[in-house]
């Protein structure tokens, strides 16, 4: 049920208390049935939050939005906490790493309209020992990844997943692309739990019969690779991963889910990301 | 408005069984009204969006059996309409019991943030936030962190040109990171709260 597209503009009157009735409750009900009125008025919130912060609203514009958003303990709360994560975001110096390689360094570095020739060479001789010592590592087998992956199939092994596990936990995870605005699924570790059984939910549209997952802990983790998995057809729209617990540790983990078509040919489907506590 | 949920488990079936057949599904879309159904109560200035919220899935629950066999049309715009009467009878009793206008409300807003910003300690909020950014993942994290960086002039066209870099549209760009930011905040919550109670 898609009606037109509105103005990030209309969107922010409304988020701000400043249409009438009639406006006010279309939108209302819309944004409940229709998904992309609703990241429209995500998208609107999100820039408002922004000017917000950013001291760019009107004095008008800033006493509606400070009624809107500053009216319970919690919204301001939340408000004070959206200003510490700029102003920490703002503190960090450009060149700190904020991970391993961030973008922003990257970008600078790679800049093509200051490339001398010993830049060329420096990235060629990083280059040249990166090659070396990603041989190196091939050449000595992880044997604790493989132990995992091991482990990894024969849990997810379709004779065995019949079998309902003692020690056993199950997490609903919905794709990234239906997630709105609920929190991220999260497992909490316990000593008592050694199998974690993720229920990958899946979109309506996407139908397959034949998978590949990949779980990995952050980008710059070794993934682990699951067998293939065929959907069973008493939940056709439910893909089941299981997972020692003993892989796990606190963090966000993502997965890559693809689909094998009938000709072998492998297509990415989803995104899943659940966070591990405890 | 401090209550007790009162949605029985029958009620609750009953309400997954009317949003979709499938139990999983419905699970997902249940999920999904409760927080856009809070949000109405936040939009519309209510005080309390958890606690109505509740009571609005408790009032459709009361009636679900009856409604499955005699409402046409989306269930999810039975709640919002059910939303909208809260929302009314809320704004009656503020009425009711207490008179006040805008400008009384965001004099109370301003004062309130001087107020609450020493019940919670700077560095206690800085210490769960980098306890917190720990948690997301790198990408999150170092998508998060670039789009605030930069002072405040440069900031419009570093987040264009980060969209440009992620090959999304500026609005893809500020969904992904009002989700990050989301997160992040109920993370920073949790840990902001239980500081407090070990105090």
């Amino acid at each position: 049920m898609n009606g037109p597209s509105r103005s990030e503009e209309s969107l922010r009157q409304f988020l701000l208390g400043k249409v009438d009735d009639a406006e006010r409750e279309r939108i209302e009900s819309r944004s409940l049935i229709d998904p992309q009125l609703r990241e429209q008025l995500l998208a609107a919130e999100q820039s408002l939050i922004d000017d917000y912060l950013e001291e760019r609203l009107t004095a008008d514009h800033r006493e509606s939005f400070l009624l809107q958003y500053g009216a319970s303990y919690g919204e301001r709360r939340k408000l004070r906490i959206a200003k510490s994560i700029k102003e920490y975001a703002e503190a960090q110096p450009v060149t700190a790493p904020i991970d391993a390689t961030p973008n922003i360094i990257r970008r600078r570095w790679f800049r093509l309209e200051a490339k001398p020739l010993w830049r060329i060479a420096a990235i060629l001789i990083v280059a040249l020992l990166l090659a070396v010592w990603l041989q190196s590592r091939r050449s000595q087998p992880d044997t604790q990844h493989l132990t995992m992956e091991r482990e990894l199939a024969s849990l997810n092994d379709p004779s065995r997943l019949r079998e309902a596990l003692p020690e056993m936990a199950s997490l609903s995870v919905t794709p990234i692309t239906l997630r709105k605005v609920e929190p991220q699924p999260q497992f909490m570790l316990r000593s008592e739990i050694r199998v974690l059984e993720l229920h990958l939910l899946q979109d309506e549209s996407e139908r397959h019969t034949r998978y590949r997952a990949v779980l990995q802990k952050g980008a710059g983790s070794k993934p682990f690779n699951f067998p293939e998995i065929q959907v069973s057809d008493e939940h056709p729209r439910v893909i089941r991963l299981r997972v020692p617990t003993s892989l796990l540790s606190r963090g966000t983990y993502q997965i890559i889910l693809s689909a094998i078509a009938a000709d072998g040919s492998v297509s990415s489907v989803e995104e899943y990301n659940f966070t591990v506590s405890g | 408005m401090v209550r007790d949920s009162v949605t029985n488990p029958d009620g609750f079936d009953e309400i997954l069984a009317w949003l979709n057949p499938d139990r999983e599904l419905a699970a997902t879309m249940y999920v999904q009204l409760r927080h856009d159904v809070a949000r109405i109560f936040l939009w519309n200035r209510c005080s309390d969006p958890e606690g109505l919220t509740d009571e609005v899935f408790d009032r459709v629950a009361r009636k679900v059996h009856n409604l499955r066999q005699t409402y046409n049309g989306d269930p999810r715009l039975f709640f919002y309409g059910v939303a909208r009467n809260l929302v009314k009878e809320t704004a009656k009793q503020v009425k009711t019991y207490a008179s006040f206008d805008d400008a009384g409300v965001i004099l109370r807003a301003r004062a309130q943030v001087e107020v609450d910003e020493e019940e919670e300690s700077v560095q206690a909020r800085e210490h769960c936030l980098q306890l917190c950014l720990n948690e997301l993942n790198s990408e999150q994290r170092r998508l998060i962190l670039e789009y605030y960086a930069m002072d405040e002039q440069g900031k419009i066209s570093h987040r264009v040109r980060i969209a440009r870099q992620l090959g999304l549209s500026i609005e893809t760009l500020r969904v992904r990171v009002y989700r990050i930011r989301v997160t992040l905040e109920e993370c920073i919550e949790r840990c902001l709260d239980r500081k407090e109670i070990k105090k």
